[in-house]
């Protein structure tokens, strides 16, 4: 065990990590030029083209220094806020963290509530500066934020170049001396931390573990203490490059697990594997139930795609656990799923791997919340759809959950990010000097107001120099009306939305006015409504087709002109009816491209 | 029955909104003519040596060649194909071409229908078209072709032209009205890809006119001709009775017809096909025999997407016995579901004869209403 040295990589999205993780892994030996697909631990095709790495993986390294042979486990975390639960268990698998930071940058949201996570679990930071090599790189200053945030030692960190390979041996003879080995008991009951799963389509569920105390042997009887579930292991093994099987794993080491299970559904990030027979005392703190924290409905645009549509989530259920799905359905846009989802990029994902790996089309539509409802009669009703409210005189009072959101910026932005999240009903809480030109501001702020044009117009407004970071905090009573859009009269259930009274009216006559422009014109006028209840609230109109032909149909015409229809058509058949209006997909996600 | 369609691909200039395929190259044309003839023979086949009832010769320009060229033309057609006993020939002539003789000859040859593409009568309009002629040769030239005998004449119109007001607009049509002819084609102008006005229109220095303002053209030009007992056929096409173009009226009925020349299309009920828009490359290829067209086989949807398409421009409209007779009960049940719609909301109505048609006031919203009933 004093050969063991389990440590995880904290840095924003593009200071480096994987960079970093590829040198690490070269310089090890653990893998040669030739299997160095350009980033090895991103493996998935949508991570690498958003430069994120959506779920952690973990990969086992071997060096030898001073004739000791050393077993290194590198344990990936997730970039983005959506997995920040993910992020927790891995740092809890962990003794030690390279902080890396770009030279460039500096420090940025997410990496110091990573940082704080990191600290609360006793974990050796050992600072590293990457991008040495650009002559951008400002040292000192991104050294002074480095010491404000962690209070180490100027000497401590390490300047590198993760591209050039320059200092990487200096980030390794620091994880060998300053990270501490691994503590444990290996001949106590077994106690073993989930902190990943994997699907794979022959093998079924992989499910990373680090074993606190104890040891693991192929063929024992394990359960699973929060699902309560048992197994037998199968395999057991470490992780190379590949699944490496071993017949025992032994405590302070990080290894893997197969024993048939078929869904992601029953292996629950932050659980406790222990034996069945000599259980362990505890499961190891921390465990959460990970709540989806935003809605959507996800048709098929084909309805008769319903089923397909069906069984594909139903793969990415298996492999993404915290993607949740019911059946719900809509006049407007026929049968389809209400998905649950940890965040706005988390659902993102989802759409692009249904397009992708099932080649599946869907509208998506606005997304929301859960809100807390509580009736007249005083029941509580978990609501995750506008459309699943009760009629406004049944409904006592609406709770929405909040959020504590953390902005990094430079010091010309606040004053427009403050206004923006004033904007979204934001109340700031703290703001802190960095440095002289970085600030650091807190809000509580209702998730509902990120949901919509959040990202965008931060990102607009700070010129792409503001991070942002955000935790659930607390259900809060709220006005909230549920709005309404109406088509020559007949409402649209899969574009109502729940809104904060106050900005009911802007919102509507936005809505309004934006599907003007999105809905084309028809044969008929068409006018748009925003109701509150029985209120119009805002309206506008799109005046009927005058003109929609072409002179000339002689001979040569009829071919090009048939083409030409026929294509008008394909296009009708996937808008979607609502009366006599045609209402093109993109119009069900009208109120995120609100301006 | 069929017709056949020469195409005549030489201009002396090029007029500014005009997309069809024409070169003002003069040296090729008496290896075109010869082409032409060649493909004529191939196109035996290809219409199952069916009577022919319409010819047609149309360009380009086809009264910019000489007159022995199309007596040419014409007789090579007797000369493969059986012939009808009153076929009708047709040729477009422009004002500028029209002489006596030319006039004369063209008459001499049975040549029985004449279209001038005046375009306008209003001369700085014409000359924004890059039209090579003006207003008064065009009187000129009708009075001409009427001395010569001809006594079905049809002119060309264009509206909806860029700072045309509908005060020039009617001027033109009661201008029209006068000149005593049995067949008027109007037009409303499109802005076609490659052409000077669409050009023109990209760099802003012409705006299309206003939707509501080409509507109210069209219905100028739809009252003003129906008062003058002018029947409207097809969208843009107006005749006095028993003055329809037989020739053009085959392409909406769905009849065979031999397209003869560079970029002229085919059909014979089955296939569609096209000749390459390429003067050199038709030659060579019709010289080899392979090569200078493209062919496309219609599947049962694509036949009945063109019945309907070609049918509902015309005041025919289409009939669902027809439907069912040609394409059976599966595309019928297709059709009475969409149509049901469209006569819900009157944009298609029931004729006398029970045929759906589209009413005039909607044909300018036709494209959608057709494409609605489309089957794909
Ligand atoms: N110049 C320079 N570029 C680097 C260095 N390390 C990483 N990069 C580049 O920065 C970008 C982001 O790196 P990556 O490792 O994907 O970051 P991650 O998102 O933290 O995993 C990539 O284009 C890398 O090539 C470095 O030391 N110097
Ligand atoms: S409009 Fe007629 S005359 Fe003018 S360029 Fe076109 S084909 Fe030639």
């Amino acid at each position: 065990m004093e050969n063991i040295r389990n440590f995880c990589i904290i840095a924003h999205i593009d200071h480096g990590k994987s960079t970093l993780a590829d040198r690490l892994l070269e310089i090890t030996g653990t893998v040669t030029g030739k299997d160095l697909q350009a980033q090895v631990l991103d493996d998935m095709d949508i991570e690498r083209e958003r430069g994120i790495t959506i779920k952690s993986h973990a990969i086992q390294m071997d060096y030898k220094v001073n004739g000791q042979k050393y077993v290194l486990n590198l344990i990936d975390t997730p970039g983005h806020v959506d997995f920040s639960y993910e992020v927790s268990r891995a740092i809890a698998s962990c003794e030690g963290a390279l902080l890396v930071v770009d030279a460039t940058q500096g420090i940025q949201a997410q990496t110091i509530s990573n940082m704080y996570q990191a600290i609360d679990h006793n974990l050796t930071v050992i600072p590293v500066l990457n991008k040495m090599d650009m002559p951008a790189a400002m040292p000192e200053e991104v050294k002074d934020q480095i010491i404000d945030l962690i209070g180490c030692k100027r000497e401590d960190i390490i300047e590198v170049s993760a591209r050039t390979g320059v200092g990487i041996q200096d980030v390794l003879d620091a994880i060998i001396e300053r990270v501490p080995a691994p503590k444990g008991d290996p001949e106590g009951p077994l106690q073993a931390l989930i902190f990943d799963s994997v699907f794979n389509s022959f093998r079924g569920i992989i499910a990373y573990y680090r074993i606190l105390n104890g040891t693991l042997k192929k063929g024992e009887h394990v359960k699973f203490v929060n699902t309560t579930h048992d197994y037998h292991a199968d395999e057991i093994g470490v992780l190379k490059l590949k699944l490496s099987p071993r017949d025992t794993v032994c405590a302070g080491d990080v290894g893997y697990i197969i024993s048939g299970i078929k869904s992601a559904k029953e292996v629950k990030v932050g659980d406790t594997i222990t034996h069945v027979n000599n259980p362990c005392d505890s499961a190891v703190a921390g465990f959460e139930n990970v709540k989806s924290m935003v809605f959507a409905g996800i048709y098929p645009v084909d309805a008769d795609d319903y089923e397909e549509l069906r069984a594909s989530l139903e793969k990415l259920q298996l492999n993404d656990a915290s993607l949740t799905f019911i059946p719900e359905s809509s006049a407007a846009l026929g049968f389809g799923f209400r998905g649950g989802f940890l965040g706005l990029l988390h659902m993102e994902i989802i759409q692009e791997r249904l397009d992708r790996e099932f080649d599946m089309d869907v509208i998506t539509t606005v997304p929301n919340v859960s809100y807390k409802v509580v009736t007249t009669k005083g029941e509580k009703l978990d609501v995750h759809n506008p459309s699943g409210l009760p009629a406004p005189t049944l409904i006592d009072f609406i709770e929405e959950p909040y959020i504590k959101a953390q902005v990094i910026t430079k010091t010309e932005y606040v004053g427009a990010i403050m206004n923006l999240c004033i904007d979204k009903r934001g109340v700031l809480q703290s703001q802190t000097y960095l440095t002289t030109d970085r600030v650091e501001i807190n809000f509580e702020m209702p998730l509902a107001e990120i949901v919509f044009d959040f990202y965008d117009k931060l990102k607009s407004i700070s010129k792409g120099y503001a991070s942002f970071d955000y935790h659930p905090t607390v259900y809060k009573q709220a006005k909230l009306v549920k709005l309404d859009i109406l088509l020559n009269g007949e409402q649209v259930d899969a574009l109502s939305t729940l809104i904060h009274f106050d900005n009911a009216y802007p919102f509507g006559r936005r809505m309004c006015e934006k599907l003007k422009e999105l809905i084309p014109r028809q044969q008929y006028e068409v006018a748009i409504q925003a109701a509150i209840g029985s209120k119009i609230i805002a309206r506008e109109t799109i005046s009927a087709m005058r003109k929609d032909v072409t002179a000339k149909c002689y001979g040569g015409d009829i071919s090009r002109k048939r083409k030409l229809l026929e294509k008008q058509k394909k296009g009708k058949k996937r808008m979607r009816q609502i009366g006599t209006v045609e209402v093109p997909q993109s119009a069900f996600l009208a109120v995120l491209k609100l301006d | 029955m069929a017709g056949i369609y020469f195409h005549i691909p030489f201009c002396k200039t090029r007029c500014s909104y005009c997309d069809f395929f024409s070169s003002v190259s003069e040296e090729y044309i008496p290896k075109i003519i010869e082409a032409e003839i060649k493909e004529l023979e191939f196109k035996k086949e290809y219409l199952n040596c069916e009577t022919i009832e319409t010819i047609y010769f149309g360009g380009g320009t086809p009264s910019f060649i000489s007159e022995n060229n199309i007596q040419q033309l014409l007789n090579s057609v007797y000369k493969n194909f059986k012939v009808c006993d009153n076929p009708e020939i047709t040729i477009e002539v422009n004002p500028d071409d029209i002489s006596s003789q030319k006039a004369n000859s063209f008459f001499s040859f049975g040549i029985n229908r004449v279209s001038m593409g005046t375009q306008s009568f209003n001369d700085d309009i014409l000359k924004f078209l890059n039209r090579r002629h003006n207003s008064k040769q065009a009187l000129k030239s009708i009075g001409i072709l009427k001395q010569s005998g001809f006594k079905n004449i049809s002119i060309d119109l264009i509206y909806g032209i860029p700072n045309l007001n509908n005060y020039e607009w009617e001027k033109t049509i009661d201008t029209a009205l006068q000149l005593n002819i049995q067949h008027i084609s109007a037009y409303h102008l499109s802005f076609e890809k490659g052409t000077k006005i669409h050009q023109q229109l990209k760099t802003k220095e012409i705006f299309a006119l206003q939707d509501d303002d080409s509507v109210n053209q069209y219905n100028l030009l739809c009252k003003k001709l129906k008062n003058n007992s002018f029947e409207h056929y097809e969208i843009s096409n107006f005749s006095l009775p028993e003055f329809n173009s037989k020739h053009n009226s085959s392409y909406w009925e769905g009849k065979k017809y031999g397209g003869i020349g560079p970029s002229s299309h085919s059909f014979n009920g089955n296939s569609r096909q096209w000749n390459v828009s390429d003067i050199e490359k038709y030659i060579k290829g019709v010289i080899s025999n392979k090569g200078y067209f493209t062919k496309e086989n219609l599947s049962l949807n694509q036949k009945y997407n063109e019945y309907i398409l070609t049918r509902l421009r015309t005041n025919k409209g289409v009939s669902d016995k027809e439907i069912l007779v040609n394409f059976g009960e599966n595309i019928l049940n297709h059709f009475l579901t969409e149509i049901k719609l469209l006569t819900n909301s009157n944009k298609v109505i029931l004729t006398n004869n029970n045929n759906y048609s589209i009413s005039e006031e909607n044909w300018f919203i036709s494209d959608g209403i057709i494409a609605q009933l489309c089957k794909i």
